[in-house]
C-alpha cells in the first residue's frame, strides 16, 4: 500500500468531535483527546436519559397529584382507584396539569372519584 | 424561547411572504437535469404569475442545484433540488411560495399557550 499522509482528514475528524462538545467544561470543549471521551459520555447520557425523562416526568406528575388529592382528603392511590371505578381515563399528566392550572376542575374530578369509593 | 405565534396572514389580506427566489443550477451536471427542464419550460410563466417575487437564475457550474428562498422576515431557506424531477422542483417552489417566513426550528415542546390557567392557578391558600 503506498504511503498516505494524513493531510487534512485528521483535522476534519477532530473538528467533528469538538463540534459536539460545545459548552463542555474546560479542556473538554477544546482538547481533542479529552473532548472525545466527553462526547462519548454525553452521547451515552443522552440516550439513557431520553428513556429516564419519561419515567421522571411520570413520577413528578404522581407526586403532584398526590399532594393535590390530599388537600381534598384523598390519597393518590385512593384517587386512582376511584377514577378507575368511575371510568375516568384522564392520564397522570393531565391530572397534574389540572391540579395546578384548573383547581376547581380538579376538585370536581376528585369528587367524582370519591363518589365511587 | 419566543413562541411561534400564528401570523393571521390571510385573515384580512393575504401577503405572500416569499420575496426572492434564486435558482442555482449547473448547465452540464446530471443532478441539475430536473431544474434545467423547469427553467426551460415553467419558470418564465411562474415569474409572470407572481409579480411580487423576484426570480433570479444563477449558474453554478460543477455543483449540485439548489433553490435559495428569501422571505419578507429576512429569513432564508435553502432547498437542494439535486436529482429531482421537474414535478418535484415545481412542488418545492410552490411550497416555498405558500410558506410563512418562519425558520424551521425544532420545537422544545409541541404545545404553547399564553393562558395556561383559566380558573386561576393553584396557590397554597386556595384550600386553607
Amino acid at each position: 500500500v503506498p504511503r498516505v499522509k494524513a493531510g487534512t482528514t485528521r483535522r476534519a475528524r477532530h473538528k467533528a468531535v469538538l463540534a459536539t462538545t460545545k459548552g463542555h467544561r474546560a479542556a473538554r470543549s477544546s482538547r481533542y483527546r479529552v473532548a472525545k471521551e466527553s462526547m462519548l459520555h454525553a452521547l451515552d447520557y443522552a440516550t439513557r436519559h431520553r428513556k429516564l425523562k419519561k419515567r421522571q416526568n411520570r413520577a413528578l406528575a404522581i407526586t403532584r397529584i398526590n399532594a393535590a388529592a390530599r388537600e381534598h382528603g384523598l390519597s393518590y392511590s385512593s384517587l386512582i382507584n376511584g377514577l378507575k371505578k368511575a371510568e375516568i381515563t384522564l392520564d397522570r399528566k393531565s391530572l397534574a396539569d389540572l391540579s395546578i392550572r384548573q383547581p376547581s376542575a380538579f376538585a370536581k374530578v376528585v369528587a367524582s372519584a370519591k363518589a365511587e369509593l | 424561547m419566543a413562541h411561534l405565534a400564528p401570523m393571521n396572514n390571510g385573515c384580512v389580506r393575504y401577503i405572500c411572504q416569499l420575496k426572492r427566489l434564486t435558482l442555482q443550477y449547473c448547465k452540464n451536471g446530471g443532478s441539475s437535469r430536473g431544474i434545467r427542464e423547469f427553467l426551460s419550460e415553467t419558470v418564465a410563466q411562474f415569474a409572470k404569475e407572481n409579480p411580487h417575487l423576484t426570480v433570479y437564475v444563477r449558474q453554478r457550474p460543477g455543483r449540485h442545484p439548489r433553490i435559495v428562498a428569501e422571505f419578507l422576515s429576512g429569513n432564508s431557506r435553502v432547498v437542494s433540488v439535486k436529482n429531482m424531477s421537474v414535478e418535484e422542483v415545481a412542488g418545492h417552489i410552490s411550497l416555498l411560495r405558500t410558506s410563512s417566513g418562519i425558520k424551521t426550528v425544532k420545537l422544545a415542546k409541541p404545545w404553547h399557550t399564553d393562558n395556561p390557567s383559566i380558573q386561576g392557578n393553584w396557590t397554597p391558600f386556595l384550600y386553607k
